[in-house]
């Protein structure tokens, strides 16, 4: 198992209605390699569950081990370096730094992390979402797919264990929405990473080898 | 680190707008706090060197002997070599004329007098006129001397038995601040005084050395070793009196003091706006890197990376602004006195001073750390999560509110420390410094107040107010900060006109005040009405006349005064022993006094057989040195008889008023029968008539001196018009600079509104609308800080003013009602130039973002 | 009313016929009124102390002002003419040469002052006053006689130097080298203490 999650349980407190449970004793493995979709209707809790697992929240109660570590009871920064380490992250909204270049987006992860053959690497990785000749431009000069793709790459730069995508296609229209998952799933099968995707499009769940619905904050 | 510090200064060069804006405005209060301190310096300096010509010294020592082996010894000692030294032997002495003897002050002289300053003689050898009088009995003195004893040029007058000669006379010899004498000046070479046979035992004699030391020797520590030295030495009160140029006069000293104190006041002032201001911009631009700071967050940085990242750009900004201020200065500086030529004293030679470069430069790189840090604090509520979710942080956690709170703390230490320096004292200091935390909550307190208030308002108002008020509630943080700012900005503005005033006050000359020519003393009573009567025959009026009783203080509260004195002077300094005092009492007080504190005495006479205690008023001056309050009871003894009264009020006394001012004034009919002399002057006297008057009067009231004060009164002026205008100028430049800070504050509210501007756009309001909403909006805003600013900025200057300008403060609403326009026609036009640029901007631009 | 007032301030100050007591005024200046001593430090002050441990009946009163002249003499004198005088120490003139005023001036305004004190019936002792060397010669001699001329016209007790061993010695003066300090003031009532035990 890289990744273990055990007994999670999530609420947040609601400003005058009490405590909003999202999360209600959810339990599953996943093990290296497998790719998996977490999917549910809006306010299922699906998000929330992709936060804990990447250790950017913490649960009420249960614990997440990821790659053997309980991440729950890291202190912050070390979470941080931890997370950088054995995670990859793709956002719905891509989230690139606006003032860097794809290239230099693409860098500042290892760059954190004081990688070794940085510029080789991105380069590499660059070259593998197919955006090479793009490298020099900025976000605000990309399309949204080829914004995402930066992101990709950015999320697979440090080689993680474990990568974890919200909505990776939900800003995008279908067609690029379609390239854009190719390309994630090409990536994911050719090097034998694990995927969790967080979706509600069923074509997009349907190509992971696994799904696991929530509804109403519990595992169905 | 380097990584982060790299991504500083791309961001720096990216956020092109914000770090322009940010820039400016740091520059615009640095250059501000440079050229404020460097005038100040400046000033300082031109008012040192110009007391120190007074003096012609650094300091002096003055004794009634030669000095002993063992007393020079000392002063040798403390003194080391590196000094120029003047000596100088002063008496007085009847000197013989043509036909007539006369009173008049004997200095001799060495050749190195006057050490600072130059030496004036009517011919063109001025420069060589010192070494001629060493070397041959020739006296030199003012012309109406000469006149006076009915002598021409060259003819000799005789000084005890021997003759000197007055060849030149000079001009503008008497630059004696110190004291009034009695006398006209005779200057002789002091080898010259063997042979005059005045010098032997028994003559009363002042002998007096000048000292002079390289620039920037430590005067003061050197006067205080001295003085203590002499005083351990003598075990008591000290035979050696030393002057500095400070105590050339001390009111005089003080007002410069306050002048200095007013001007750190801007700078601090100028610097904490610009601070206000950058720390306003950071914010906004902060919380649109907050994202970026999540997305770093989530790929690895940890939070002190992040914040390190900030830090990086503030540091390189504050740099960036601290150098462009210093260039700024170094252009600003020479202009001054060209631009402001009447404004600023001419003579006055502005330097950048190179301690304020310094300061400029930390105070840049730190200081917009420092200001910005409560704004950074906010990195510690950035969650990654949001990234995920739209998640509303709106109630950080309890460790980031103890981190905001943290983050106040260095600005708040910072501010201590400056206005403890400027002020001198860390008492105050920290009064000044609480009192503006207090004024910060107060401001936020009534912000809050206002923008729920919004609320009511908007359900009572047609569409275009209802939108505006809205908005000003449902932004309740946002509008709260900015009216927050312009506050602090508005109060820091109207501070500086308002304590300036106060001081202003206190230096320009009163209007419509005669100035006195001559001061008669010792008129006796039977004199009175003779005296009167030959002054109006001579075409002038007396004036002032005002009757002297002397007398002493026997006890305050039964507590012997002698006793109380002494107590006190242990604790502070040894002062000269003073036990007699002149009482007087006037119907009306002049219109250079008027009570700040109790209530005016009665005009009833006092009656002698009532056992109450007649009422006394005092000099506030005189009551703070001797801590004696409203309500005590004071014991005088005056010529042999014990009276007893009870202070009722405090005046303050316009020192520059030149009018007879008295310490204690007494109830009438205290004084009526006491045995008593009067004081009187007598104003515009051509200065062709003074001597032939003064003449007249001494040959027909010889026992009343006629002292001419012109000279002196002349030289204050002189000093204290230019202090006036330097204060004028420079409240003018600090308004100026915080009206430049107001505005870009709001550019900056105005362009967070370009959304919403967007959005009614689109849905279809008028464009006129728009404008009528934002405006309202910023107008709102405006007038409601500037307003409430102006009252508790009064209300603070007060209180400034109270506690370090010695309570001068006047009430100027005309500033107040011309910044309150001011700063709200600024928020309006610059939020209808923000809307007309979004509404001219083409709606498919303003989606894509 | 004015007079009423006056009768009752010398009530109020003097217990005049209460007391059979002899009643010594000094009309003097900053050397008699002691500037920069205390009140009690001044040698009226002390001659009081001395003369009642000595067992006389006497009451010393001092008029003195800082600064005053001999102008201001008679209308002083007159202020405490009601208070029964018997002996009056006039110390005067030291100010009116100080400041160079005319000795002619100061002759008159002393010859009325005494004459107007013998007519009232009061001892007189006069203190004579010398002006420091530096003053010039002809004016300090003339200065001088006048003393002696007025002790001879009206044939008063004279004491010819008020500051006789004060006078010019730095170690009785303060420090602006012309008024006694509190040593100084002890020799001065010494010395002057001899010339009222004659009158007493």
């Amino acid at each position: 198992m890289i990744l273990n999650v055990k007994n999670v349980s999530k609420s947040y407190p609601q400003p005058e209605r009490g405590n909003l449970q999202v999360l209600t004793d959810c339990s599953f493995g996943i093990s290296k390699g497998e790719t998996t979709a977490i999917t549910g209707q809006s306010g299922s809790g699906k998000t929330t569950l992709l936060s804990l697992i990447a250790g950017l929240d913490s649960p009420d109660s249960g614990s997440v081990i990821l790659d053997g570590t309980d991440i729950n009871g890291m202190s912050e920064d070390k979470l941080a370096r931890f997370r950088a380490r054995k995670t990859g992250m793709i956002f719905q909204q891509f989230h690139l730094m606006p003032h860097l270049t794809a290239e230099e987006n693409v860098k500042l992860p290892i760059e954190i992390l004081k990688s070794d053959r940085i510029e080789e690497k991105a380069l590499s990785i660059l070259e593998k979402v197919g955006l090479t000749d793009r490298k020099d431009h900025m976000p605000g000069q990309l399309s949204g797919g080829e914004c995402q793709r930066v992101a990709i790459a950015r999320a697979l730069v440090v080689e993680p264990k474990v990568l974890l995508a919200d909505e990776p296609t939900g800003n995008l229209d279908v067609k690029t929405g379609d390239i854009v998952a190719d390309l994630l799933f090409d990536l994911v099968d050719s090097s034998n990473m694990t995927l969790v995707v967080v979706t509600h499009n069923p074509d997009l769940a349907s190509r992971c080898e696994r799904e696991l619905t929530l509804a109403k904050g519990k595992l169905v | 680190m380097k990584l982060f510090l790299r991504l500083a200064i791309k961001e720096i060069f990216k956020n092109r707008k914000f770090s322009f804006f940010f820039i400016l405005n740091m520059s615009i209060g640095l250059t501000g706090f440079i050229a404020i301190n460097s005038f100040s310096s400046s000033f300082n300096k031109y008012m040192e060197n110009n007391l120190r010509e007074i003096l012609t010294a650094d300091f002096m020592i003055m004794s009634s002997r030669p000095l002993t082996a063992e007393e020079n010894k000392i002063t040798e000692e403390i003194l080391g070599k590196n000094r120029k030294e003047s000596r100088q032997t002063v008496f007085y002495s009847m000197v013989k004329g043509k036909n007539s003897s006369k009173l008049a002050q004997i200095l001799a002289i060495d050749e190195n007098f006057p050490l600072y300053g130059k030496f004036h003689v009517d011919s063109n050898n001025s420069s060589t006129i010192n070494s001629t009088i060493q070397k041959t009995p020739f006296a030199l003195s003012e012309k109406d001397l000469a006149t006076s004893f009915g002598l021409k040029r060259g003819e000799s007058i005789q000084i005890g038995s021997k003759h000197f000669k007055l060849n030149n006379y000079i001009i503008d010899s008497d630059k004696a601040v110190t004291s009034i004498e009695f006398a006209p000046k005779i200057f002789i070479g002091l080898d010259q005084l063997k042979g005059t046979g005045l010098i032997k035992y028994g003559s009363r004699v002042r002998y007096i050395r000048y000292y002079m030391f390289p620039d920037g020797t430590d005067i003061k520590k050197i006067t205080d070793k001295l003085k203590k030295k002499y005083e351990n030495f003598y075990n008591e009160e000290s035979e050696i009196r030393i002057f500095d140029s400070s105590s050339v006069n001390r009111r005089l000293s003080r007002i410069i003091d306050n002048f200095a104190g007013y001007l750190g006041l801007i700078a601090i002032g100028a610097l904490f706006l610009a601070g206000i201001a950058t720390a306003y911009l950071f914010r906004g631009y902060l919380n649109l890197k907050l994202k970026e700071i999540s997305i770093l967050m989530s790929i690895g940085a940890t939070r002190f990376e992040a914040c390190f990242l900030f830090f990086g750009q503030l540091f390189f900004l504050g740099f960036l602004a601290s150098l462009l201020s210093i260039l700024f200065t170094a252009f600003i500086l020479p202009v001054f006195p060209v631009i402001l030529k009447g404004i600023i004293p001419t003579g006055l030679n502005i330097s950048i001073n190179t301690t304020s470069t310094i300061t400029a430069l930390t105070m840049g790189t730190a200081g917009a750390m420092i200001f910005c840090l409560p704004v950074i604090a906010r990195v510690y509520n950035v969650k990654p999560l949001t990234l995920l979710r739209e998640l509303k942080n709106s109630n950080g956690s309890v460790k980031h509110k103890v981190m905001t709170g943290l983050g106040f703390l260095p600005a708040f230490i910072l501010f201590l420390i400056l206005s403890t320096i400027l002020t001198d004292s860390i008492l105050k200091g920290s009064v000044f410094t609480i009192g503006f935390l207090l004024i910060m909550v107060i401001f936020g307190l009534f912000g809050w107040m206002i923008f729920n208030g919004c609320k009511y308002l908007s359900k009572k108002s047609g569409v275009i107010l209802k939108i505006a008020f809205r908005n000003l509630y449902r932004n309740k943080l946002s509008s709260i900060s900015c009216f927050v700012t312009i506050s602090m900005g508005v109060f820091l503005i109207n501070m500086i006109p308002q304590i300036q005033h106060g001081i202003q006050e206190e230096i320009e000359r009163p209007e419509g005040l005669k100035i006195p020519v001559f001061f008669l003393i010792d008129v006796q009573e039977e004199q009175l009405n003779p005296v009167k009567d030959f002054i109006k025959e001579q075409n002038h009026n007396l004036s002032n006349i005002s009757p002297i009783v002397i007398g002493r203080i026997t006890s305050i509260n039964g507590e012997g005064f002698y006793k109380r004195r002494k107590k006190m002077d242990q604790k502070s300094r040894r002062r000269y022993r003073r036990l007699e005092y002149n009482f007087s009492t006037r119907d009306e007080l002049g219109n250079s006094e008027n009570i700040v504190e109790g209530i005016p005495l009665t005009k009833d006479k006092w009656d002698f057989e009532s056992n109450k205690p007649f009422e006394i008023s005092l000099a506030k001056s005189f009551a703070d040195n001797n801590k004696i309050k409203i309500g005590d009871i004071m014991s005088f003894d005056i010529q042999g008889m014990p009276l007893t009264g009870k202070v009722v009020n405090f005046r303050k006394v316009r020192w520059n008023s030149f009018q007879p001012n008295f310490y204690m004034l007494l109830q009438k009919g205290v004084l009526d029968d006491a045995p008593k002399t009067y004081l009187a002057s007598i104003s515009a006297i051509k200065v062709s008539e003074r001597q032939k008057l003064k003449n007249m009067i001494f040959d027909n009231f010889s026992n009343i001196s006629v002292i001419d004060v012109t000279k002196t009164i002349e030289q204050i002026l002189r000093i204290t018009d230019k202090l006036s205008l330097s204060i004028k100028f420079m409240a003018y430049l600090a308004i100026l600079a915080g009206l430049v800070s107001i505005y870009s504050i709001a550019r900056h509210e105005a362009k967070k509104h370009e959304k919403e501007i967007n959005l009614l756009k689109i849905l279809g309001s008028g464009f006129n609308d728009i404008r009528k909403i934002t405006s309202f909006e910023f107008g709102f805003i405006g007038l409601t800080a500037s307003v409430f600013a102006i009252i508790i900025s009064f209300i603070f200057s007060y209180g400034v003013s109270f506690y370090f300008f010695d309570r001068l403060w006047s009430f100027q609403w005309e500033y107040g009602v011309f910044i309150v326009i001011v700063t709200t026609l600024i928020c309006i036009l610059t939020a209808l130039f923000a809307t007309d640029r979004v509404i001219r901007k083409k709606a498919i631009i303003l989606l894509g973002s | 009313m004015k007079l009423k007032n006056l009768i009752f301030i010398l009530l109020f100050i003097i217990p005049v016929s209460s007391y059979g007591g002899t009643k010594v005024l000094f009309l003097g200046d900053s050397i008699s009124a002691g500037q920069g001593v205390e009140k009690e430090e001044a040698y009226p002050s002390l001659i009081d102390e001395i003369l009642k441990t000595k067992g006389y009946n006497v009451k010393v009163i001092n008029g003195s002002i800082s600064g005053s002249t001999t102008a201001s003499a008679l209308s002083r004198l007159k202020w405490f003419k009601r208070a029964k005088i018997d002996i009056l120490v006039l110390a005067l003139g030291a100010n009116d040469g100080l400041r160079g005023l005319p000795v002619i001036k100061m002759k008159e305004n002393l010859d009325k002052t005494i004459l107007y004190a013998q007519k009232s019936g009061m001892k007189i002792i006069l203190a004579g006053m010398m002006i420091p060397p530096n003053y010039g010669k002809s004016y300090t001699k003339s200065f001088k006689k006048v003393y002696i001329d007025l002790a001879k016209k009206y044939s008063v007790v004279f004491i010819p130097f008020l500051l006789e061993g004060v006078g010019g010695n730095p170690e009785l003066n303060q420090a602006d080298g012309i008024h006694p300090n509190r040593t100084g003031q002890k020799i001065i009532a010494k010395h002057v203490l001899k010339y009222i035990l004659e009158q007493l």
